[in-house]
């Protein structure tokens, strides 16, 4: 990703863009590739990328499936509203709760990189005082705020809606972001809408995309040494925690995550889409997750839903809002995997509907919005599901 | 430490849950307290139909101790009407260490699990 960004600019321009990067406000949707430049997104991808490997490694934690994971999400988000300057204080934040509670940062590690949804909160506060100190001051009490009230609010929210939202700490960011936005509109704070948006496909960073799914299909394909295998994670509900390098091995997880990537570019050109910064967040993080719940059986229905409700919906499948909409509807791919495809497009359809509203709640401010109308909505739909499935059994 | 006997309950939920779910009828847990952490005796029949699916219990309850998975995904322990194998990998990133003894429709298991 690093070398990468040279493709594009030199090493002052990419410089100069990491800075306008930093200097934006990042709330959605905040396209880097408008921003900055392809270069200066890359390069803040990459080093976000890196300092999120960094910070598994040194908790000693276990590679597997939730770590490629977060890898990819903290990869794809540092494409639209993380930047290197304003995931720390969050980070700090965790890390000084791990602290008060007397436990290991490591514990704490996925919560702390997820818990960088709120991002675009901490850049707000920033912008807010003119002078540096200011600045710094207003960032770390924010960065404080969220690190203590995220690890408890997530992990209440996972009983609420029972695994079936992949993207967990969105919900739990969505309901902070809700708190913290009220509060400091009751204080004066205004909130803004914000769309940043490149419309033109570059054809170099397409290719890359199928470059990178093309290699990590290929690499598990070759790696498997019963290709009648692939079927096998199929079976798979996703419903967390499914990890598919536990469950089914690093192969099979490769070729999946390849297939996602390829079907996920595939779906935003052939529906007329961009593939820009945005985008390329929904994209590595669906291949991400292709190691932690989702592959094409239970995407497909999620990703139909939301086609099929533009159909009839006032608005176009092309339309910014809603090409991400298709691409994070996916949290909810375990709905459709442990309950059939026709309530995977049910909850598709509704998704497209409520995401579209739940944004303003928090400002904006929270990247996984998708994340969060996605626990909304499993809260309200797996308790019905799960009732009328019981009445089929018992007849 | 916060939750470390809701932990353990919510670990012993999740193996009845599952040895349900495997046609378990006749079971008998024994948690004991000791200066190091929690013993954990359970022990369960099963339908020999759903062998296969008692066969990787050993597999995902030995992966060792992840608290960084413990630490996001323990909520959902205990939760959830739908057993699958997902639960055990979470059981098993909850736990220090297990035995776990199959016979003919009859299972074991001795787990240990640190403060």
């Amino acid at each position: 990703m690093i070398l990468f960004a040279f493709f594009f600019d030199t090493p002052v321009g990419i410089a100069q863009g990491i800075w306008r990067i930093i200097l934006h406000p990042d709330g959605l949707i905040t396209d880097y590739s408008s921003v900055g430049g392809f270069g200066a997104m890359f390069m803040n991808s990459g080093l976000i990328m890196a300092a999120s490997i960094l910070i598994v490694k040194r908790s000693h934690a276990m590679i597997n499936g939730a770590t490629i994971a977060c890898v990819f999400l903290m990869a794809g988000f540092s494409m639209f509203g993380k930047n290197i300057a304003n995931i720390w204080p969050i980070i700090l934040g965790v890390y000084l709760f791990s602290k008060e509670q007397r436990e290991s940062f490591s514990k704490y590690v996925y919560i702390a990189l997820y818990g960088t949804a709120l991002a675009p909160m901490i850049t707000e506060v920033a912008l807010i005082s003119d002078h540096l100190l200011g600045k710094l001051i207003a960032a770390i009490v924010f960065g404080t705020i969220i690190g203590f009230l995220l690890p408890p609010l997530a992990t209440y929210c996972l009983r609420v809606h029972q695994g079936y939202n992949l993207y967990n700490v969105g919900f739990a960011a969505g309901l902070i972001g809700t708190l913290l936005v009220s509060v400091m509109k009751s204080l004066g704070y205004e909130t803004t809408s914000n769309l940043v948006w490149t419309y033109e496909n570059n054809w170099v960073v397409v290719g890359y995309l199928y470059l990178l799914s093309a290699t990590l299909l290929v690499a598990g394909w070759m790696m498997l040494d019963d290709k009648k295998m692939i079927r096998r994670i199929y079976r798979h509900s996703g419903r967390l925690v499914a990890d598919f390098i536990l469950l089914d091995g690093l192969p099979l997880t490769l070729f999946n995550m390849g297939s996602l990537g390829i079907f996920a570019v595939s779906y935003i050109l052939i529906t007329g889409g961009t593939i820009n910064g945005a985008t390329m967040g929904g994209i590595f993080t669906i291949i991400g997750f292709g190691a932690f719940g989702k592959h094409l059986r239970n995407i497909i229905p999620v990703v139909g839903g939301v086609y099929l409700g533009s159909l009839v919906k006032v608005w176009n499948i092309n339309d910014p809002s809603v090409q991400l909409a298709a691409l994070f509807s996916t949290s909810l791919a375990p709905i459709s995997g442990q309950f059939g495809w026709q309530y995977g497009v049910l909850v598709g359809f509704l998704h497209s509907s409520m995401v579209l509203n739940t944004g303003i709640l928090h400002g904006g401010l929270n990247l996984y919005n998708n994340g969060f109308s996605a626990g909304i909505l499993a809260l309200i739909m797996v308790p019905i599901i799960e009732t009328i499935q019981k009445r089929k059994d018992q007849r | 430490m916060l939750y470390t006997k809701k932990k353990v309950t919510t670990i012993v939920d999740e193996l009845t849950t599952f040895f349900f779910s495997v046609g378990g009828s006749d079971m008998v847990v024994k948690i004991k307290q000791t200066p190091k952490g929690f013993e954990i005796f359970f022990a369960s029949d099963f339908d020999v139909k759903m062998h296969r699916a008692v066969e990787h219990l050993e597999e995902n309850l030995t992966r060792g101790r992840a608290p960084e998975i413990e630490e996001s995904y323990w909520g959902l322990t205990g939760s959830g009407n739908y057993q699958d194998e997902n639960e055990l990998i979470l059981v098993g990133a909850m736990i220090d260490s297990a035995e776990v003894h199959i016979c003919e429709g009859y299972v074991t298991l001795n787990l240990f699990r640190a403060f």
